[in-house]
Order: structure tokens, then C-alpha cells, then sequence
């Protein structure tokens, strides 16, 4: 195109750099569709995309690469069909794959100039992250939530990285709240879709994620009572499929269960006691009002709005489970041997949402708890988050102005940007923060490593790999989640790294223990990334990139954190994720309005040395 | 077992928790059946075609938007399809309008989509009903001298109108509305506890309490609203019936509560210690809020009054009978805390029936009020007090200002710009740069730097800007601002596409709000700026 584009006038000589800048982006969703249009019309050449999900009617209210008709087919690819459309011009490459897949290489992320994240879950986001610290790939991480977002640039070593900070892991409950003495609606949602609908229709309870099985003194009778009310629920399992299945579930779950709990006196002196379900007598209630109809129940379940009554939740409670005895049944029907087929939670399926729903309520009736509508029920069972099209495409405008800044390497400008209510101040920025020295993620060195785990002993890597070529001495530890070697430890020298529990896509750290004599410090941790590969001949590994393994900081060099030129973090330490409180967003503006203290660079540490 | 399943009675899935439903369920969670209601009953007109413009849409279009027009009254060029992601090569040579509006139309077939060629110079010159039909008017880069007619219209039409500008790095949006108001503002709470003054069914559970005769389990198991009720009692009695009010004695009164605490179980009384502040507060009526209640508007009512002033009527009523005790109507809600079922059921029960009374009490009056004002009982909905009544602690009343205020020398807001001019950096430069690319393409005929030659451009510009600036009492055009009016030359009155889109969805979103009549629109003026990323919200 030898016509100037309004791109090629604005952007003038970063135009350049943009368009012959290689991208990758993780993630087709929200962001996703909106950067990719993004990418496109501002003159960016070639943009790779990643992302293994498929396309959901729910989607469509802001995922305007995709229709109707390319429901169930993959984002990656149908949003470079729609994108492509538009502009031909740029080369666009879709993996319809998970990014954690070994064909993601480090030497792959190295071919980018940098990494637009566009998840929506925090464990792929930790990894890209690690990816882009390894390769030493600039990176941009974005989300958002309803009307809120934030978006941040992550260069290795000069900023904070995705997990300086630490996040909180996903709440669980522990198992006597919500097995024995629930106190809120999510106690008994949690308590029907982890524990009872596994139980009949899924995989063992003990799986779940949600519930926490410690068990420990105080609560050993009351899970050896668990475990019997398990036993006799297997037992009603086996009238599976049969009218009278309903009846045998809820007058086991509803009725003798309770009666059970209600034994435990010792649990009730200070609590409302629950009040066991009687089915008869709700069952002629749900007559009484026209329910043996099957159009009546349709008719009920096409609203999720109501607060269901006590029988209405009976209605839907038997209507679901025989909905559902059906699928399974069909589904087992068609079971060539092997596995057996289960069902599986899901929000969006309405049979097994109905039936989380009804039971839910059944049980809050029962301890005397608010019940919910469906409609709520739906939100609080599936972790939905509200998301729209507006606050996607303020996002990802943000981060391609902040890609301009990346490419064109004017880091002093580069920022991390919050969207926000109320609407007093849109956007809060702020300059990008220091790395923290203490992060376990990007204050270690990192290597990556392709291993035939089957060949490649422990003692051979400690031997060639840690002492030969990177010339760590006797003083080193090496773990997994455990450990696996230190002086005082060699049991495992001779174990494949199969044999130590090691697989693709585990890391394994190296701590270095040594202080020389010279009286520099001991090297900072090093962090391998173990990728399968099998080899024919000796040695069984290649290693495929290493950063430089700095040494740590001495302890009083901490002081130069109150050094003028750094931002200093503690004082804006929050969790990653959280949208920047308003006090700390004043802040952050004012000075940079001030204009002085935006230096964030920190300088490199010494040491820097690459093998091939 | 195939056999019996079959004859097990069931319903038919799917149900129809519709499509529609499901296609929108994650923007319910934001604004719920009401708003979506609201946005599907919406018509929205887009003056000019522009990539902006159809960025706002398409963020209007993709939430189910009733239906949109785009009124454009060019060809579409090689230019328009770099940067619009709503036109493509074919549609070089087409109407603009056209285009854009039947690619906007395949986003979502529940959107109903049109287009008007429509002669953008003479918009002033059409007939004033024209503009009825619309419930929503973006006006994106037109000139001054035909939208400031068009605006007058609208706000006499009470029609909102959103005014957008984008250039290069610089983007714009002006908010221009007589009166909105908002009842569902959102707020992250609607706790209010009246620990200060407890209404007797309140006082009567809490006092029951003994704290001295309980049990461990149950100690730790008192909810902390009674601990706090329990407390303040204790220290009334020996403080002459006062609550602790300075930093010392609220400092004191928690060492109070501290000092009941008998085991590490007893996270209650830290939830109690930690809300003591909160709870030595003395329950009043915002000011922001008694002033809608004074405000003419609710005071006195005509046949033309909105809901909302009846309403407001209704509540500041309320506030001045005995039933209230000064007070608004209470929300009912109870936060979540430490507690065993029973004691936090009959507290949410104590504070929702209180809700209820106060709620009812209103409802009497909006009927009474509806009537006076001849008008049917059913005007408003049981739901509508409700709402009303919950969020009264959190109105907002927003009277903009009109596009007339803001661009007439003797009524802008020219304190306010002159100072922020003062300040390093600040975007009220960029503000003045698009005033002057206004008058400069008014006057041309044509967006500055759109020659080969450009120091002509910058040079007049830069005049442009003094005569804005001197008629506003200011006298120069600072070093920041010239070198904003040199970035304006250099864009050539083009738009960048990311930019664009991220006004797209800046102005789509207080659209939405507008719309929806829920969360607290912008007021009124944002502008951004691509280079540092920053925004800034002014009234103007």
C-alpha cells in the first residue's frame, strides 16, 4: 500500500516497528475479538492466536467475531475467518490449542515480539506469564469484569510481573458446613451440585475441588456419619432409572439424613435444628396446584426469576432428576464397554442446573435459610462473571496504545491502566512498579529444558547440566514440590526423571547454596521448565534457553528502596487482579502529573550469560 | 432399564429460559430485566458514519438495542474502509451510511438496523419532528454551527444527545440531557444498620441477649450488630445516654468491646469492633439526597411531574411524619457475618420488616399523590416503590449542562478551562485543540493538515485557538497546547482505528447508562489522550 494511511500519519515512525512486529495473542474471547480488530486496522503485519475454547450463545453479546452459526466451533479459528475478511493484508495464524501444549515452546515464544493476554483464568495466565519470563518476551496482561478492567505492561526484571503479588486461591468450604451445618444459600448450592449431583449422576464427591475433606479431630464422628449417608445413598442408587427413584432420593436426602443430623443433639442446643421434608404431603400439595400437568412445569421452569415455593421446588427437584436418570440412561445405553458416561454440572445445561437449583432450596427451606431463583442460583453455582462488550473494547483500545509504547520501546511511558466506576475518573493510570525482589515467579532465573524423561537420570542433570555447564558447585538443593536432592540427600541420583514424578510441563527448581569465598552472594533460585521430547542417543536433553543467573541482592542493598528514582511498592501492595482503590489511584495520578518520579527501570543484574 | 426410564413422567427440556436469555445472560448480571427492557424498547440515530460512530453502535447493536439509524451523506472511500472495521473493499464507492448500517445488522438480527442519507451540513434545516422518533441522538464531528441548533431542539424534545469526536490520538465525549435521574445508581452497599437508633423490635432481640450466661459456642455466635447494640447500651448508661463520638472515646468503646471477648472463636466481636466506627454514626439524610427531596421538582407536582419527582415527593413525606423518625425508608438489607441460622434469619427478618412498614407507608402516599395529581394509582408499580425506597439513600438527580452553556463565551465554564490550562499536562489542552479543529473545519471547509503542506494549518489553528482562549478572558495559547494543535495537524482529522474503538466503548457504555436509567452516567464531559493513556472527566 503506497497510500498513506491514517494508521502510517499517526502513528508516524512507530508505524514501522507496528507492522513488522510479530504478535502473539492468548485468547479469542472478549479482549480477544476486540484487540484482534484492533490489531488489524492499526497496521499490525502478522498476529498468531491461541485459544482452545469454543464459541457459546452466551458469547454473543460481545464476541462480535462470531454468529449463530459458528456456535461450538473454535474461537481461534473462526475469529481469523471473520478478521481476515476485513483485511486481508495481515497474516493471520490460529491455533485452535491450549497454550500450555508442548508444541508452545520457549523458542516459539521467543519468535514474538510480544505477548497480548487475553485469558480469562488465572492458572493460563500464570503460565504465559512464566513463558514470557523465560523467553524474555514483553508482555501485556488484560481482563475485565461488568464494567470494571485493568490492563498492564510485564518486562522481565524491569517491572512487577503477573504474580508479584500474590493471588488468592479459589474459595473452598469445608466439608461439615456443608454436609451437616449450612448457614447461607451457597452452603446448600455447593451442597447440591458438589456433593449430591456427583453422587447420582457424577464422578465421587472427593474429586470436587469445592469441598475441603480435612479431616481432624473435632470433626471425626461427623465424617464417619458422612461416610454412612454415602453407603446408603449408593444403595438408593441402584432403583437408578425407575419412577420410584425420585422418591427414594428425596426422602433419603430430605427427610432420613435429616432425621439423622437432628440425632446429633449435642449440634442443635445452639443452632436452629432443620426441619426434615415430608413428600407425601408436598407431593399432594404440588398436585393440589395442577403440577401432575407436564406443561404446568414447563410453563414454571421458562421463568428464572421467581423465588420458587416449597412445592415448586419439588416439582422441579423430581422433574430434573427424571430428566436427567434419562440422559444418563441413554448415554449408557450407548457406552461401548470402557469408561462409563457420567453427566457433568453445568451452568448453561438447564436439566442440571434445574436440579442444583430445586435441591438447593430444598435444603435451605430445611435450615431455615433464604431460598434463590434460578436465576441467582445460576450465577452463584457457575462463578459467572458479568461481562460486556464496552468494557472489552476500552480495554483493548488501552492495550494497543500501550503496545505502541512496548514496540517502540519508550518503557518510561509504558502503564498499567484501571477502568472503573464511579465515573468521576474513567481510567486511573499509573507508571508500571518495580519487580519484587521476593517474587518466587520473576525474581528467579528461569531455563527451559526438553528432557527424554524416561533416559535423563537425576544424577546426570545434576553432573552435566547444573555443574558442567552452568558450574553450580556441591551446595545446591533441587525440588519439585518436594525435594529430590541436596549434599545431604542422594538417594535419587540414580531415578529417571520419569520415576521422580517429573513430567511435561513440570518445573523444577535449582537453589544454589554456595556463598564463595570472594564474598559475592549465592546465585538467585533457578527455575526449569521440564518438555518431553525422546531421544535416540546420549545426552537424553537439550537445553533449550537459559537467562542469566544472577546473584542475590546483598541484604542491606535493600535500602536503596527508598531511593527517589523507584516507585517504592509496599505502600500499593494489593491483590493481583483487584481494582486499584481509590485513594491508590489518586495517588498513582498525581504523580504522574507531577512528573517526576516515572523512572522504573531498575538496572540489569550482572551475570548475564546464554548457552546455545 | 431402558424400559422403565421411558415411562417415568418428565417435562420436555429445553425450556424456554429463552434464547434471548441466554444470548444476554452476562449483561443481566448488570443490569437486569429492567434495563435490558429498557434498551430493547430503544432508538438510537447516528449522525455520520465514521469509525467511532459505528464502534458506539456495534456496542449498542451486540447488547439487543431495539433498533439504530445511521444518517451519513457520503461515498465511502479507501480512507473510511482502513479504519472502519464495519466496511469493506466493496463497499468503496457505496453509500457510507449503508454499508456500515447493514454490517452492523449482521451482529445481531434483534437489533433492527436502517440507514438515512442524510445531508449532515442541512441537519438543521429538517423538520423538528423529524428528530421524535429517536430516544437517542450520537452526533459524531459535526460542525458547531448545525449541532448547536440540533441540540437545542433535543434538550426542549428532552431527547439526550451524545456528541463524539475522534482524531488520531484524541478522543471526546459530551453527555447533553435537561434532567436524568437514577434510582438503581448501583451503590456497593445499601447497609444501613441504625445501630445509633434502633427502633424497638430491634432493641427488644438484641437485649435479650446475655452475653455472661452464654456458652463458648454460642458467644462466638452472637451476631455483631446485637454485640454492638448490646455495647452501646452499656456505655450510654454510664456516658449520659451518649454515644461515643470523639476518636478517643470510640477508641475506648472498642477496648470496651475488646474486653468481652473470651476465646480466640469469637470472630464476631472483631466483625464488631471493626464497624464501630460505622456504628457510632449518627443516622442521617445525605445532603446530596435531602436536596432532591427539596428540590421544586418533587415539591411541587403538576400533571407532568415524572415517577421519579412523585416519588421523591412521596419519600421526602415520608421523612417528615412521625412514621420515620426524620429518617429515610430503611433498605433491609443485613450484611453477611459471624452468626448462628437462627439469630441472623430473625435479625434479616427484624430489618426487612421494619423495610416493609416504611415501604408501604410510602406506597400510601404515591397513591394518594397520583391521584391528587389525577392521575391512575396504577402509574406506579408496587416493584417501582420498592426500588425507589431500597436505593433512597443513593439517588442521583444529574442536570446537565446545555451545548449552548458550554460554547457561548458568556456562559462557559471559562474558569474552570483557564485553570486547568495552568496545569503541567493537562488534557484541557487537547479539549481546546478539538474547539479549534471545529471552527478551523467550519471555516475551510476541510480538517486541518489535509494539505501536503502543513504549516499554514498549524499556524491558523494556533489562531483559532487565541480567539477561543481570549474570548474566555484567557491570552495565550500555551507551549503545551501548541504542541497539542501540532499532533492535531499531523492526524489530518483522521481517525486511529484502537482509539476509535476504545471511544466506542466509553460512549456506548454511558449510552447503556443513560438508556437503562441504572449506574451514574459521566457528567459531561470526558476527553482521552492515546499518548499517556489518561483520561479526564470535567462539567463544561
Amino acid at each position: 500500500m503506497s497510500r498513506e494511511t491514517y494508521a502510517k500519519r499517526s502513528l508516524g515512525e512507530v508505524y514501522d516497528k507496528v507492522h513488522k512486529a510479530k504478535v502473539l495473542m492468548v485468547g479469542a474471547g472478549g479482549i480477544g475479538c476486540e484487540l484482534l480488530k484492533n490489531l488489524v486496522l492499526t497496521g499490525f503485519g502478522e498476529v498468531h492466536l491461541v485459544d482452545l475454547d469454543t464459541i457459546d450463545l452466551s458469547n454473543l453479546n460481545r464476541q462480535f467475531l462470531f454468529g449463530h452459526e459458528h456456535i461450538k466451533k473454535s474461537k481461534a479459528l473462526v475469529a481469523k475467518e471473520t478478521a481476515s475478511k476485513f483485511n486481508p493484508n495481515v497474516n493471520l495464524v490460529a491455533y485452535h490449542a491450549n497454550i500450555k501444549d508442548p508444541q508452545f515452546t520457549v523458542k516459539w515464544f521467543k519468535s514474538f515480539d510480544i505477548v497480548l493476554n487475553a485469558l480469562d483464568n488465572f492458572d493460563a495466565r500464570r503460565y504465559v506469564n512464566r513463558m514470557c519470563l523465560t523467553a524474555d518476551i514483553p508482555m501485556i496482561d488484560s481482563g475485565t469484569t461488568g464494567y470494571n478492567g485493568q490492563m498492564r505492561v510485564v518486562i522481565k526484571g524491569k517491572t512487577e510481573c503477573y504474580e508479584c503479588n500474590p493471588i488468592e486461591p479459589p474459595k473452598s468450604f469445608p466439608v461439615c458446613t456443608i454436609r451437616t451445618t449450612p448457614s447461607q444459600p451457597i452452603h446448600c448450592i455447593v451442597w447440591a451440585k458438589s456433593y449430591l449431583f456427583s453422587q447420582l449422576f457424577g464422578i465421587d464427591e472427593d474429586a470436587s475441588p469445592d469441598l475441603d475433606n480435612t479431616e481432624n479431630k473435632e470433626n471425626e464422628d461427623e465424617l464417619k456419619n458422612l461416610r454412612l449417608e454415602n453407603e446408603e445413598l449408593k444403595k438408593v442408587k441402584n432403583a437408578f432409572g425407575t419412577v420410584e427413584f425420585a422418591k427414594l432420593v428425596f426422602e433419603k436426602v430430605f427427610q432420613i439424613d435429616i432425621d439423622r443430623l437432628l440425632t446429633l443433639a449435642d449440634a442443635w442446643k445452639h443452632r436452629r435444628a432443620p426441619v426434615p421434608l415430608d413428600f407425601a404431603s408436598i407431593k399432594a400439595e404440588a398436585d393440589a396446584a395442577g403440577y401432575e400437568d407436564l406443561d404446568k412445569v414447563a410453563a414454571l421452569l421458562a421463568n428464572d426469576q421467581p423465588v420458587w415455593s416449597l412445592h415448586e421446588n419439588f416439582v422441579v427437584f423430581t422433574d430434573s432428576i427424571n430428566r436427567l436418570s434419562k440422559r444418563l440412561v441413554d448415554l449408557q445405553n450407548r457406552d461401548l464397554g470402557g469408561s462409563k458416561s457420567i453427566l457433568t454440572f453445568d451452568k448453561d445445561d438447564d436439566d442440571t442446573l434445574d436440579f442444583v437449583s430445586a435441591a438447593a432450596n430444598l435444603r435451605s427451606i430445611i435450615f431455615g435459610i433464604e431460598t434463590k431463583s434460578k436465576f441467582d442460583i445460576k450465577q452463584m453455582s457457575g462463578n459467572i462473571i458479568p461481562a460486556i462488550a464496552t468494557t472489552n473494547a476500552i480495554v483493548a483500545g488501552l492495550v494497543v496504545t500501550q503496545a505502541f509504547k512496548v514496540l517502540s520501546n519508550d518503557l518510561t511511558h509504558a502503564k498499567m491502566v484501571y477502568v472503573s466506576q464511579p465515573p468521576s475518573r474513567m481510567l486511573s493510570s499509573g507508571a508500571l512498579l518495580p519487580a519484587n525482589r521476593d517474587c518466587a515467579v520473576c525474581g528467579v532465573a528461569r531455563a527451559s529444558i526438553e528432557v527424554d524423561i524416561t533416559k535423563l537420570t537425576l544424577g546426570q542433570f545434576i553432573d552435566d547440566v547444573l555443574k558442567e555447564k552452568l558450574s553450580y558447585t556441591d551446595e545446591i538443593s533441587v525440588m519439585t514440590s518436594k525435594l529430590l536432592y541436596d549434599v545431604e540427600f542422594d538417594d535419587n541420583l540414580d531415578k529417571t526423571f520419569e520415576q521422580l514424578g517429573i513430567q511435561d510441563g513440570s518445573f523444577i527448581t535449582v537453589m544454589d547454596e554456595d556463598e564463595p569465598e570472594d564474598g559475592s552472594t549465592a546465585r538467585v533460585n533457578l527455575e526449569f521448565l521440564v518438555l518431553t521430547k525422546e531421544f535416540s542417543s546420549e545426552p537424553a536433553y537439550t537445553l533449550e534457553a537459559i537467562s542469566g543467573i544472577p546473584r542475590k541482592p546483598r541484604p542491606e542493598a535493600a535500602e536503596s528502596d527508598s531511593d527517589e528514582n523507584m516507585v517504592v511498592p509496599a505502600s500499593t501492595k494489593r491483590k493481583a487482579d483487584e481494582i486499584v482503590e481509590t485513594s491508590n489511584g489518586n495517588k498513582k495520578a498525581k504523580t504522574e502529573t507531577s512528573g517526576t518520579s516515572e523512572t522504573i527501570v531498575l538496572d540489569d543484574e550482572d551475570g548475564t550469560f546464554l548457552i546455545d | 432399564m431402558q424400559q422403565i426410564i421411558d415411562d417415568v413422567p418428565r417435562s420436555v427440556t429445553p425450556h424456554i429460559v429463552s434464547a434471548r436469555d441466554r444470548k444476554y445472560d452476562r449483561q443481566l448480571r448488570l443490569w437486569a430485566a429492567n434495563g435490558q427492557a429498557a434498551l430493547e424498547e430503544a432508538h438510537v440515530l447516528l449522525l455520520t458514519a465514521s469509525a467511532a460512530g459505528a464502534e458506539i453502535l456495534k456496542n449498542l447493536v451486540l447488547p439487543g438495542t431495539g433498533s439504530f439509524t445511521v444518517a451519513d451523506d457520503k461515498l465511502a472511500t479507501e480512507d473510511d474502509v482502513d479504519v472502519n472495521f464495519f466496511l469493506d473493499e466493496s463497499s468503496i464507492g457505496q453509500l457510507r451510511g449503508a454499508k456500515v448500517a447493514e454490517f452492523l445488522q449482521e451482529l445481531n438480527a434483534d437489533s433492527v438496523g436502517r440507514s438515512e442519507n442524510l445531508t449532515l451540513s442541512q441537519l438543521d434545516k429538517l423538520d423538528p419532528s423529524y428528530w421524535e422518533q429517536y430516544s437517542l441522538v450520537i452526533a459524531h464531528q459535526i460542525r458547531p454551527s448545525v449541532l448547536l441548533p440540533i441540540s437545542k431542539l433535543l434538550w426542549e424534545k428532552k431527547i439526550p444527545l451524545v456528541v463524539s469526536n475522534s482524531i488520531g490520538f484524541y478522543a471526546r465525549l459530551r453527555i447533553i440531557t435537561p434532567e436524568h435521574s437514577v434510582v438503581e445508581s448501583h451503590p456497593d452497599s445499601t447497609v444501613d444498620l441504625r445501630l445509633d437508633c434502633p427502633w424497638p423490635e430491634l432493641e427488644e432481640f438484641a437485649y435479650e441477649f446475655k452475653l455472661e450466661e452464654l456458652a463458648e459456642m454460642d458467644h462466638a455466635h452472637v451476631p455483631y450488630l446485637v454485640l454492638l447494640l448490646l455495647y452501646l447500651k452499656q456505655w450510654k448508661e454510664t456516658h449520659n445516654g451518649e454515644s461515643p463520638s470523639t476518636y478517643a472515646e470510640k477508641n475506648e468503646f472498642k477496648a470496651l468491646i475488646r474486653s468481652g471477648v473470651q476465646s480466640n472463636d469469637d470472630e464476631n466481636f472483631e466483625e464488631a469492633i471493626n464497624t464501630v466506627w460505622r456504628a457510632t454514626q449518627a443516622t442521617t439524610i445525605p445532603s446530596d439526597i435531602q436536596k432532591i427531596l427539596n428540590d421544586s421538582r418533587a415539591q411541587n407536582l403538576g400533571v407532568t411531574s415524572s415517577k421519579f419527582w412523585i416519588l421523591a415527593r412521596a419519600v421526602s413525606d415520608f421523612t417528615k411524619s412521625s412514621a420515620s423518625g426524620g429518617l429515610l425508608p430503611l433498605s433491609g438489607s443485613v450484611p453477611d457475618m459471624k452468626a448462628d441460622t437462627t439469630s441472623y434469619v430473625t435479625l434479616q427478618s427484624i430489618y426487612r420488616t421494619k423495610a416493609r412498614k416504611d415501604r408501604d407507608w410510602v406506597a400510601g402516599r404515591v397513591n394518594e399523590l397520583l391521584l391528587s395529581l389525577g392521575r391512575s394509582a396504577a402509574a406506579i408499580s408496587g416493584d417501582e416503590v420498592d426500588t425507589f425506597c431500597k436505593f433512597s439513600r443513593n439517588l442521583v438527580v444529574l442536570d446537565y449542562r446545555s451545548l449552548e452553556d458550554e460554547y457561548m463565551p458568556s456562559t462557559a465554564n471559562s474558569k474552570k478551562i483557564l485553570r486547568e490550562l495552568e496545569e503541567e499536562n493537562s488534557l484541557m489542552s487537547v479539549y481546546v485543540g478539538f474547539r479549534a479543529v471545529e471552527v478551523f473545519e467550519e471555516r475551510e471547509g476541510r480538517y486541518p493538515g489535509t494539505l501536503d503542506y502543513t504549516e499554514d494549518d498549524e499556524v491558523i489553528l494556533e489562531a483559532i485557538a487565541l480567539e477561543i482562549i481570549t474570548s474566555i478572558g484567557g491570552s495565550v495559547v500555551n507551549e503545551r497546547t501548541s504542541s497539542v494543535l501540532k499532533e492535531f495537524v499531523r492526524y489530518g482529522g483522521g481517525e486511529l482505528h484502537n482509539i476509535s474503538s476504545l471511544l466506542g466503548g466509553i460512549g456506548a457504555q454511558e449510552i447503556v447508562k443513560i438508556i437503562t436509567r441504572q449506574y451514574v452516567p459521566l457528567a459531561n464531559t470526558t476527553i482521552f489522550d492515546g499518548i499517556q493513556s489518561v483520561s479526564a472527566v470535567w462539567e463544561l
